[in-house]
């Protein structure tokens, strides 16, 4: 069984994000990368089934050179291969032009049985491109999976939603989505971190998947971020000491709040 | 007349004798033979450097029996016993070679009045001991001994070879008193008790005690390899090839090229232990020192050293054989076979939660009387699980990605590193090109909001005292520490490398000396970083502070009439034998009064936050930390002193969790100095 991860490489979460005002984006320039947390949870879960079944997993990803911290990571925890679109025409992608080059991506493999991702990244959560990598490889895309179970011919998951879960399967080639609770990422081995090493990315550039200024890049993008800017911060709590009325105190609140 | 003298039937007495010792120094050399072959599976271990320092420290420990003593009843318990052997030993074989010559007497002590004063003495003296070693054994019962029948079959034994001794002696003089000496004064005033039994019975006597107590002897010997009383055969060796490396150094693995080729990082099969490691198992006497000052094992933990050792002996000599068969054929994996079937000896024999309950302390290493080092076997078990396994918790493994990642333990901005820094005046080294000072912050004093308080106490006193140093800001990692004692050397050597190219600079840059508040950085960069090209000069906090209030350049003025306990941090103690220091600083505060928690110093217990504890949840047992709380609430105190940032975290912890935060407040020795200095 082979299975691709897509999965981002995201700015390390020690740091404080600033915006890039006339870009309205992240600054990403001289900033820490990190594996997005929720993409290791995607290798993870895809390293359990090759585990399981045999097979092997590849990672791919687009982003700045520097996202090449994340793909050794990937590497280390157990990915046999990686690919990395890396290219100035793919700056300024939406979802779309991101799922178009990601598919392409994934095309160019041998074969592939299963693609993983999370349900959606840590640091935009638009939650959107896998669909539309599905939708684009004309396979089934089975979302927030909290358990997943491969059986020869057919994936199955469990869909986890605000009541309970539900029991969907499919017929295998598909796309399955992570929840973020679904595992615990392993550290990797020291073995894994040394073979990483050696391992040579792939390095794809919009031209190698045959995509032009109307597939991906700023060009093609049909979103358009119109404004960026911090949340507004929330006012400061109120605190309440308690000098023998406290709890009166904290009921009164309570009930204007309507929630007693 | 030797027992040997008469013949038994057609069969001269020699006859018997030669081959009783035959039989018995045969069995003997055979088993320590395959021991000593046993050994040879272990890996290589350099020990015989410094041969000076080696033997003062032997004469001091094994004839001057220094560590034993410093408890008393068992310290003098075993002084008798062993000073008695020693001088016993030279009588037995007396006895052996007169069973072979009649009229064998040893070179120049032979017969001579203080040595057959002494042989009397002494037996008794050993009577003493074990007499001693029952009592406690039976009726005291401390709960880190156990009473095996090894241990009473030996106390048996000795007391056998005590008392035949003296009746050989006593029927001796009693049927040829010719052959007495009145500085046999036990054995004379035995044979005049038994003067009365004639010459048949007496003669008798002295051949049934004499075969009693050579056969003794030489059962004895033949029992030994398979008992703790082989100590008195490797103990000495072992004290003799102890590691005489700092004490805060762990051993060093080039580990990429182990992994290239392809040889192990870690600890996980016998042939991966040194053979000093397997000597060290061979000696452990059981008596429980270890267990019985480990943080863990009074906490209810599963770890407990002295098990460890033992599980660790029964292993080797259980598995061991096959392994030495398979490598003396040219087939290291003749055993892998039945190697499958066995337990694993990281994982079954010695399990994770085992590895894992260590903080490192080194109470065990102290205390073993047989220099036995369990703390670098831990950790290159811990090796083995962490870089060949990733068998580690979820609390680890951030840990591990946020040093990966940040350079700190809480994956805070490294660009943050300095802000502590702006508010107090401190320059970087870039800043203050002329420092001679630099002031390692370390990630606590750094981030951490308790420990940012010692830090800026720290800085405005070398400020008042017109010290001229910096830090290095950004600049400044992790030293590494809790991942190399977590058992992640290879991060650790990642991040240390990193620190060792940074303080090579800053050396190149004028600087001196090197000054933390943090026990371990302390240790790290002093005692590991030579092994990886860095030698500095370094100073833990207290030590310069007490420099600076001796030369009068801080004069703590301000009274604070208190009592204060001071907590021994274990990196600053044990390991580096720092007490006096933070203690001068806390007396040169007028009006304290000092108070010692029991134990202390040498012996003082850990707070629980050693070998990356401070990073790891406590699941097991009871709270280390509330138990050094306890210990320190005992004496009375007004106020807890200490000088490392991971004690003032977990004492901090048990005072708050105690509800006990605001009566008992707990402060880095330099804010009370900082106090004090006008």
């Amino acid at each position: 069984m082979h299975v691709v991860v897509c999965g981002k490489v995201i700015p390390d979460s020690s740091v404080t994000l600033e915006i890039d005002p006339d870009a309205k984006r992240m600054r990403r320039t001289d900033v820490p990368h990190e594996l997005d947390p929720a993409a290791a949870s995607a290798l993870e879960e895809a390293l359990r089934l090759t585990e399981q079944h045999g097979g092997s997993v590849t990672f791919v990803t687009m982003g700045i050179p520097d996202a090449s911290v994340g793909i050794r990571r990937a590497l280390a925890m157990g990915a046999s291969a990686a690919v990395h679109l890396l290219d100035d025409a793919f700056a300024g992608s939406d979802t779309l032009g991101t799922a178009k080059a990601l598919a392409a991506a994934i095309r160019q493999q041998p074969r592939f049985d299963l693609v993983v991702c999370a349900t959606e990244s840590s640091d935009s959560y638009s939650g959107i491109v896998p669909v539309q990598v599905a939708t684009l490889l004309g396979v089934p895309a089975l979302t927030f999976a909290k358990q997943v179970f491969v059986d020869g011919e057919t994936v199955t998951i469990h869909r986890q939603s605000e009541e309970g879960y539900a029991v969907v399967t499919a017929a295998l080639p598909a796309l399955v989505t992570t929840t973020s609770g679904i595992n615990e990422p392993r550290y990797p081995q020291l073995k894994g971190i040394m073979a990483a090493r050696k391992i040579e990315i792939q390095q794809r550039s919009a031209a190698d998947l045959s995509l032009g200024p109307d597939d991906v890049g700023d060009s093609a993008a049909r979103e358009r971020v119109l404004s960026v800017g911090a949340p507004p911060s929330r006012g400061a709590g109120r605190l309440i000491h308690d000098e023998g009325d406290g709890g009166r105190e904290i009921a009164d609140f309570l009930a204007q709040a309507g929630v007693i | 007349m030797p027992a040997t003298q008469i013949s038994y039937g057609f069969i001269p007495g020699q006859l018997v004798l030669l081959v009783a010792i035959a039989v018995g120094a045969g069995l003997f050399l055979r088993d320590a033979l395959s021991l000593y072959r046993l050994m040879r599976v272990g890996g290589p271990a350099h020990r015989t450097d410094r041969p000076l320092e080696r033997t003062r420290g032997w004469i001091l420990n094994v004839l001057g029996q220094g560590r034993l003593l410093t408890r008393p009843y068992p310290g003098i318990m075993h002084a008798l016993i062993f000073w008695g052997f020693v001088v016993i030993t030279f009588s037995t074989v007396e006895q052996l070679g007169r069973g072979l010559w009649a009229d064998f007497r040893l070179p120049v002590i032979g017969g001579s009045a203080p040595f057959l004063f002494a042989v009397d003495a002494f037996q008794l003296f050993v009577l003493v001991g074990v007499a001693m070693a029952f009592y406690r054994r039976i009726r005291v019962r401390p709960w880190y001994l156990n009473l095996t029948g090894d241990a009473i079959l030996i106390l048996s034994l000795i007391s056998t070879l005590m008392v035949t001794a003296f009746l050989t002696e006593g029927f001796g003089i009693a049927a040829f008193p010719e052959s007495g000496s009145q500085w046999q004064v036990f054995g004379t005033a035995l044979a005049n008790a038994l003067a009365p039994l004639g010459f048949d019975v007496n003669r008798a006597g002295h051949v049934v005690s004499w075969w009693a107590h050579i056969l003794t002897v030489l059962g004895f010997l033949a029992y030994l390899p398979h008992s703790k009383h082989l100590h008195i055969v490797t103990a000495p060796f072992n004290a003799w090839l102890r590691n005489l490396a700092p004490k805060g150094q762990l051993p060093y693995i080039n580990v990429e090229e182990a992994l290239e080729q392809e040889k192990p990082v870690g600890v996980s099969e016998i042939p991966h232990l040194s053979w000093k490691d397997i000597l060290d198992t061979y000696t452990c006497t059981e008596c429980g020192r270890c267990t019985s000052e480990c943080p863990a094992s009074i906490t209810d933990k599963p770890l407990s050293p002295k098990d460890l050792i033992l599980d660790l002996r029964r292993h080797v000599l259980a598995h061991g054989p096959a392994l030495r068969f398979g490598q003396a054929n040219g087939d290291a994996d003749g055993a892998a076979g039945s190697g499958e079937r066995a337990q694993r000896m990281v994982g079954d024999v010695i399990t994770d939660d085992v590895l894992w309950d260590c903080t490192t302390c080194r109470a065990c290493v102290d205390a073993c009387p047989v220099f036995i080092d369990h703390v670098s076997k831990i950790v290159q078990m811990r090796r083995h699980l962490v870089m060949e396994e990733s068998r580690i918790g979820k609390d680890l493994q951030t840990l591990f990605e946020n040093l990966d990642a940040t350079g700190n333990p809480w994956r805070l901005p490294r660009a943050r590193r300095a802000d502590w820094a702006s508010a107090v005046g401190v320059p970087t080294l870039e800043e203050a090109p002329g420092a001679d000072v630099l002031y390692w912050v370390g990630c606590f004093g750094a981030y951490d909001d308790r420990a940012k308080k010692v830090a800026g106490a720290f800085a405005r006193l070398l400020q008042r005292a017109g010290v001229r140093f910096a830090i290095l800001g950004p600049a400044e990692t992790c030293t590494g520490d809790p991942a190399r004692r977590a058992g992640n050397e290879y991060l650790y050597q990642t991040l240390a490398q990193q620190n060792v190219e940074t303080l090579n600079a800053a050396k190149e840059a004028g600087i001196k000396t090197i000054v933390t508040a943090c026990p371990h950085c302390f240790n790290t960069i002093s005692d590991e970083y030579p092994q990886l090209g860095g030698s500095f000069r370094v100073m833990h906090h207290t030590q310069l502070l007490d420099a600076l209030v001796r030369e009068g350049r801080l004069r703590p003025e301000a009274a604070r009439e208190e009592a204060i306990a001071y907590h021994d941090p274990c990196y600053l103690g044990r390991y580096h034998s720092t007490y006096d220091e933070p203690r001068h600083v806390l007396a040169s505060v007028p009006g304290v009064e000092l108070r010692e928690i029991h134990p202390c110093r040498e012996k003082a217990m850990c707070c629980g936050a050693g070998g990356a504890h401070a990073f790891m949840e406590e699941k097991r047992g009871r709270r280390i930390n509330h138990v050094r709380l306890e210990q320190a609430m005992a004496v009375g105190p007004q106020r807890i002193a200490t000088a490392c940032p991971y004690c003032m975290m977990m004492f901090e912890d048990a005072t708050s969790t105690k509800g006990v935060a605001e009566q008992l407040p707990v402060q880095d020795v330099a804010e009370l100095l900082e106090a004090s200095v006008r």
